[in-house]
């Protein structure tokens, strides 16, 4: 009855946060668009790498400004021609053509062309930092100045989405860029180096201080709707200031000052004191993020099914998520990686595997080999997405009769702990939510190159679907298996997405509620 | 004086050597890979052996250290892990607000605490005394961060007088670059005015009960000629001593205070560093924030003897 009248209540509040978020979404989109002015955004990282072929720290919404990829994604997490205007595979599955889009100038005002693209290829192989994603091409060419040829040593399915990867993305550099850098990343203070395509050029750079943009007026725009990172760019303000606040609270004060346009990454809890100044307005990025938890399936307790199961079939996925913040921030997903709305995601393939059942749990620890070891349950508190439901998690485990701890340390302590597997049983984890699918080819193999044991070889079987089969329905199937055999395997618990607060001025026209910042489409009223 | 100055200069070069080594293994040891800054948490190992190359981690520790050393040696702090620039330009462009900060916060702080604390001693247990105390108790009480929060949230929000973050340097106009220094200097200067207006109150209590005050007074020496000219230089050299440590404990609260104000100094750049492990950045800011310290030590020494005749340095 009370878990009822709690989900009523639930109904009624996300009924009224959708509708005030609706209204401010309508409020943010009306109007005609204006040319001009400066855009300055309190940004929550200190932004000092831009090389965002060398690195995964670089932010999408920064480095989508200047640099362009071949292939960007969509809304619905689908590839979608950027630089490149259209693709085709051979009959054997075996050579991607690429037609470039013609017209494109860099930055520099020279035309974008293949041997630009085979250059920058090259530099990625050389450094990227997700090179080894792309180890089947095997080789590519330039039949001419518009079109590129990457061929593989089977069937890929997933090139497209690989390519339009925007983590360690596959942008294009010109020729001589590439060759100026040699084996070296881009330094934050490389202004000169940094050319790309994108609507605005970096006109002044500052480490630590701000990032200056400004509009590229030679740009030329892509084809296709707005979805996602994919089709036109707006180019509305003449220039786009970033300036990295790393801290959350100043950041909000900033906003309420006026000192910046957008405040990006607020917490949840600002959400009423935004919308009730009249001069500030609050939007979710959606889908956000993912949080989960991860078992040490290889050393220790855990390498017991069963008692991964236990955790698995006693935790309230609902319960955990409420520790994140006002319930129009975050929603439950025990769907492995993907989120609602993307191509391959489906609401109800998981649900029994998650009953919220305590005493099912207990009994399952009973049935294990557990003999009362110690779970060393490890966090980290700079993520609060990731601490926030460690006392729940905490109490469950104990709850099932185990001896559990919490082992919190700092982020790069936590990245050093994690890598040694006598160090933890189980640990927080988080990701982004906007990954292709051929990302969980990447999932697949641990930090020694080897494939995970708790999965079984069917679902690398459903993997090499996913990652060769030319047919996306095929593919999607091959997605919904793998998350059955995950859950049966039970090494990972997904909780939930989580969406970041943006704060806004009631000034600024056009900011997407969707999880892709496109400061390129703001417009100042 | 010069021959005290040279041999404390002396006794400086072991301890910025003890200082290198230990922020070098303090870094070093410390857990956390830098390299995992440059790559996805699923990364297969031989891409993070293949960053490690790349910052030269790979070599063995000493191999490390003699290189970076001899770099430190020859002025060259080595190149930022994430930024790819010197230091020692990093600093360059760091120190300044960093100092501008420090000094003001300083000024503030001796402006202000000197003459409470002279005042609530000539007025002991008086109502200015007892508000003075409480001055102290809060400034002593208070987190400089929670302190800057309201200072930006009165100031900068509601009134609208001062900016909320950032720091305008003095190149690009003197009044907007005073105007960002405000706020920030109150936050990390009133702790420090705390504790000097203490120091400088029980000072001058002591001092104020010796016999050659008494003496001073039954001489019929004015009033004010006795508390400041024959008690408040005696009592001087404690509150020298404060000040000193103030100097080093205000660059130390800055770390805090820069981050709520987003005022890109020293402070900021450490803890940005720390947090992702740029070590020829820690290991540069400690051995600067050691230097400082040692430089400033032998200031308040030096001082010692211009303010007590009886101290002689040779």
């Amino acid at each position: 009855m009370q878990s009822r009248s709690r989900r009523a209540f639930r109904a009624f509040l996300v009924l009224a946060a959708s509708a005030v978020l609706a209204l401010s979404a309508l409020a943010l989109a009306q109007g005609e668009p204006k040319v001009g002015g400066t855009l300055t955004v309190g940004y929550h990282n200190s932004l000092q790498v831009l090389d965002v072929m060398g690195s995964t720290s670089t932010r999408d919404e920064v480095w989508q400004l200047v640099f362009e990829p071949l292939v960007t994604m969509d809304a619905n997490l689908q590839a979608v021609g950027l630089l490149a205007e259209s693709w085709s595979v051979s009959d054997d599955g075996l050579a991607w053509t690429f037609a470039l889009r013609q017209g494109v100038t860099f930055h520099d005002g020279q035309p974008m062309t293949s041997a630009d693209v085979i250059a920058s290829y090259e530099r990625l192989m050389n450094v990227g930092a997700r090179r080894s994603e792309f180890r089947r091409i095997t080789s590519v060419e330039a039949p001419d100045v518009h079109t590129v040829v990457f061929r593989t040593d089977a069937p890929w399915g997933a090139l497209p989405e690989t390519f339009s990867m925007p983590s360690g993305a596959f942008v294009v550099h010109p020729a001589w860029v590439v060759e100026r850098l040699g084996d070296e990343l881009m330094g934050i203070t490389d202004v000169d180096l940094m050319i790309g395509t994108g609507p605005y050029f970096v006109a002044e750079i500052v480490p630590n201080e701000r990032l200056v943009f400004a509009r590229f007026d030679a740009y030329t725009q892509p084809h296709g709707e707005k979805s996602g990172w994919a089709g036109p760019r707006g180019q509305y303000v003449d220039r786009i200031v970033i300036l990295p606040i790393t801290d959350e609270a100043t950041r909000s004060l900033a906003l309420f000052a006026g000192e910046v346009d957008i405040a990006d990454q607020l917490a949840p809890e600002d959400v009423a004191r935004l919308n009730a100044d009249p001069d500030t307005v609050a939007a979710y990025r959606e889908p956000g993020r993912r949080t989960y938890l991860k078992m040490n399936t290889q050393q220790g307790p855990f390498t017991d099914p069963l008692l991964r199961q236990a955790v698995q079939v006693a935790i309230d996925l609902e319960a955990a998520m409420f520790t994140q913040g006002p319930i129009e921030s975050w929603r439950v997903n025990p769907f492995v990686r993907y989120q609602e709305g993307q191509w391959m995601w489906d609401a109800d393939v998981l649900a029994e595997y998650f009953p919220a059942d305590l005493e099912r749990g207990r009994e399952l620890v009973a049935q294990s080999s557990y003999d009362g070891e110690l779970i060393r349950y490890l966090n980290r508190p700079d993520l609060p997405d990731q601490i926030r439901p460690a006392p729940i998690v905490l109490e469950l485990l104990q709850d099932l009769g185990l001896n559990a701890e919490l082992m919190v340390v700092d982020g790069a302590t936590f990245t050093t702990v994690r890598r040694d597997l006598g160090g933890w049983e189980i640990k927080s984890a988080g990701g982004g939510s906007v990954v292709p699918l051929s990302y969980l080819d990447a999932s697949g193999i641990d930090r020694n190159g080897e494939p995970w044991s708790w999965v079984g070889d069917d679902w690398y079987a459903q993997l090499e679907i996913i990652a060769n089969d030319l047919d996306d329905a095929h593919r999607r199937e091959a997605v919904l298996e793998i998350n059955r055999i995950s859950a049966e395997a039970a090494g990972e618990i997904w909780l939930g997405d989580l969406f970041s607060v943006v704060g806004v001025r009631s000034n600024v026209r056009n900011v997407p509620d969707w999880h892709y910042m496109r400061l390129f489409d703001v417009w100042l009223d | 004086m010069t021959t005290f100055v040279v041999r404390r200069l002396i006794v400086t070069i072991p301890v910025v050597l003890l200082v290198g080594i230990a922020a070098f293994l303090l870094v070093n040891l410390t857990p956390g890979d830098p390299a995992d800054f440059f790559l996805d948490p699923d990364s297969p190992a031989e891409e993070v052996v293949r960053v490690r190359e790349r910052l030269g981690l790979d070599q063995p520790l000493p191999v490390q250290f003699v290189r970076w050393f001899g770099g430190v040696l020859r002025g060259d702090l080595g190149n930022s892990f994430h930024e790819k620039r010197p230091v020692i330009d990093m600093f360059a462009r760091a120190f300044p607000p960093t100092i501008y900060l420090t000094l003001t916060s300083l000024f503030l702080a001796v402006v202000l605490a000197v003459p409470i604390g002279i005042f609530s001693a000539i007025r002991q247990n008086s109502v200015l005394d007892r508000f003075a105390t409480v001055f102290v108790l809060i400034g002593v009480a208070t987190p400089n961060f929670w302190l800057g929060l309201l200072l930006i949230q009165l100031f900068a929000v509601n009134l609208g007088w001062l900016p909320a973050q950032g720091f305008v340097r003095p190149e690009q106009g003197w009044w907007p670059s005073l105007r960002t220094l405000i706020l920030p200097s109150i936050a990390l200067g009133y702790s420090g005015a705390a504790l000097i207006a203490r120091m400088t109150r029980s000072g001058m209590l002591e001092v104020l009960r010796q016999d050659y005050v008494r003496t001073a007074r039954a001489k019929g020496i004015a009033e004010n000629r006795v508390n400041y000219v024959h008690a408040l230089r005696n009592a001087f050299n404690p509150i020298l001593t404060v000040i000193g440590l103030a100097v080093t404990s205000l660059i130390s609260g800055s770390l805090v205070v820069e981050l709520v104000f987003n005022f890109p100094g020293v402070g900021r750049l450490v803890v940005d560093s720390v947090f992702r492990r740029d070590y020829p950045v820690i290991q540069g800011s400690l051995l600067l924030i050691a230097g400082i310290t040692i430089v400033v030590n032998l200031v308040v020494d030096l001082l010692y003897a211009v303010t007590d005749p009886r101290i002689r340095y040779g």
